[in-house]
């Protein structure tokens, strides 16, 4: 039960932080004229990702190649965990 | 000599000179009990992989980072325009945070229910929360540096809050903002306190309890300490090394495909003379802390709401932080009353995070 519950807690966070990350921008109001005497140019949107198709392609293919290597990893080390699971059931460590 | 006998040469004089044979021995001779609970064992070593992360990838954005009012917005666009995959480096940092603090939390409430504080283990409970302090600490001063509208008026209304507290308040939000209001000097003083005070605490938190866990071991979950039954156990090395290097993976690969598929915007530069934009809320973490204070009233009896809010949380914080003290029934006895409490205050943040979500 407590498992269940964490995870759900945990999931409810993700959701939450996804949640901020996708919904639209605040109705901000339009900036008033600064009082400043140098008053920065305006703002450009910031885009954040890969910012020309090469690099979009280059992130996908890493990750791709990320996930391949993940779960080639994972497979050679449950073996591993077998086997020092059976050496130490013989007693050898 | 070939290389098997040069790398044995090599160990035989590091451990000369070092003398980590001892500690090898000791990490060959640790065992971790198996039991349905041993899940919750496997998230201290994430928030340490996390922490790590957190590290490395804040060391790079701080060599592009510039603290101050002119350039700390534009700094963080050209780490995410200009610098080659400045924007991932920034991604992997905020979704490292997200995943740090969140099992921080499930790390602390999986030992606050399973009732590992209790004696002798006090001190490695406390020192966790004060983690959690440090872990919410960066989280806060972290969000104001790339100085755009919702981060100042974030930090505005977060700093503002101490006001609240009678006596002290006023002096500690002037500490926080180095002045009257949030300005430059508090950029800077949250730059500093987020890249060299809050690593440095913990650290040296972190040392403390690292060096309790190991002198102490792991807790029995109350089941076994109850039928005083025998538990299997495992070596740390490799069995359970191995079992938590399987988790490592699985989450960074979580991490970076987050990281790349959902990396955070930046909103325009902030302007100190702007009003504060609509629906302002602080990062999920502090969520039901905010929607705490929002529930109060404004006036209860001859105190503000306000003050009886953050005066409410404090208190809070203080049973949480002593809370073996008060739960101070041997290891074998189930205390269900504090667990209900516990239970209680998990549900009541819960519902208020998702309160104030949906608000």
């Amino acid at each position: 039960m407590l498992c269940s519950f964490l995870m759900v807690a945990f999931l409810i966070a993700a959701v939450s932080g996804l949640w901020a990350q996708a919904s639209p921008p605040q109705s901000v109001p339009a900036p008033k004229a600064s009082l400043s005497p140098n008053p920065a140019p305006p703002a450009q949107e910031v885009v954040p990702g890969p910012r020309t198709p090469k690099e979009r392609m280059g992130v996908y293919v890493f990750m791709a190649w990320l996930w391949a290597s993940i779960i080639v990893l994972v497979f050679i080390l449950r073996a591993k965990v077998r086997e020092a699971d059976r050496l130490f059931e013989a007693r050898y460590f | 000599m070939n290389t098997s006998r040069m790398g044995t040469a090599f160990r035989a004089w590091l451990d000369e000179r070092l003398g980590w044979g001892t500690v090898l021995t000791f990490l060959r001779g640790k065992k971790v009990p198996q039991t349905r609970h041993t899940l919750w064992t496997y998230t201290g070593s994430a928030i340490l992989m996390f922490f790590i992360i957190q590290v490395v990838t804040g060391i790079i954005l701080a060599f592009y980072y510039r603290p101050t009012l002119k350039e700390a917005n534009s700094s963080v666009a050209r780490i995410m325009t200009e610098v080659p995959l400045g924007w991932a480096v920034r991604s992997v940092h905020f979704w490292s945070a997200t995943f740090m603090i969140s099992f921080v939390f499930i790390h602390l409430v999986s030992i606050w229910i399973l009732k590992s504080y209790r004696r002798p283990r006090e001190m490695t409970w406390m020192s966790g929360v004060l983690l959690l302090v440090c872990t919410m600490g960066f989280g806060f001063t972290g969000y104001l540096l790339p100085w755009d509208d919702l981060s100042l008026a974030a930090t505005k209304v977060g700093t503002d809050i101490p006001r609240a507290i009678p006596v002290i308040g006023n002096f500690f939000t002037k500490l926080l903002r180095g002045g009257e209001d949030v300005s430059g000097d508090t950029l800077t003083r949250f730059f500093g306190i987020h890249i060299c005070i809050l690593p440095l605490a913990l650290l040296a938190v972190l040392a403390v309890h690292v060096f309790l866990i190991q002198k102490l071991g792991m807790s029995l979950p109350l089941e076994a300490e109850v039928k005083k039954k025998q538990v299997r156990e495992l070596p740390f090395w490799p069995n359970f090394i191995f079992r938590e290097m399987i988790l490592w993976l699985v989450l960074l690969g979580v991490l970076l495909s987050l990281a790349v598929f959902l990396p955070p915007g930046l909103g325009q530069a902030a302007d100190l003379r702007a009003p504060a934009p609509e629906g302002i809320k602080p990062e999920w973490y502090f969520l039901f802390l905010f929607q705490t204070l929002k529930i109060f009233p404004a006036h209860v009896l001859f105190l503000s709401g306000e003050t009886l809010a953050v005066l409410f949380i404090l208190a809070g914080g203080l049973i949480f932080f002593f809370f073996p003290f008060l739960d101070t029934k041997p290891a074998s006895r189930k205390g269900k009353i504090l667990t209900g409490v516990a239970w209680l205050f998990i549900f009541y943040a819960l519902a208020l995070t998702i309160w104030s979500l949906l608000d």
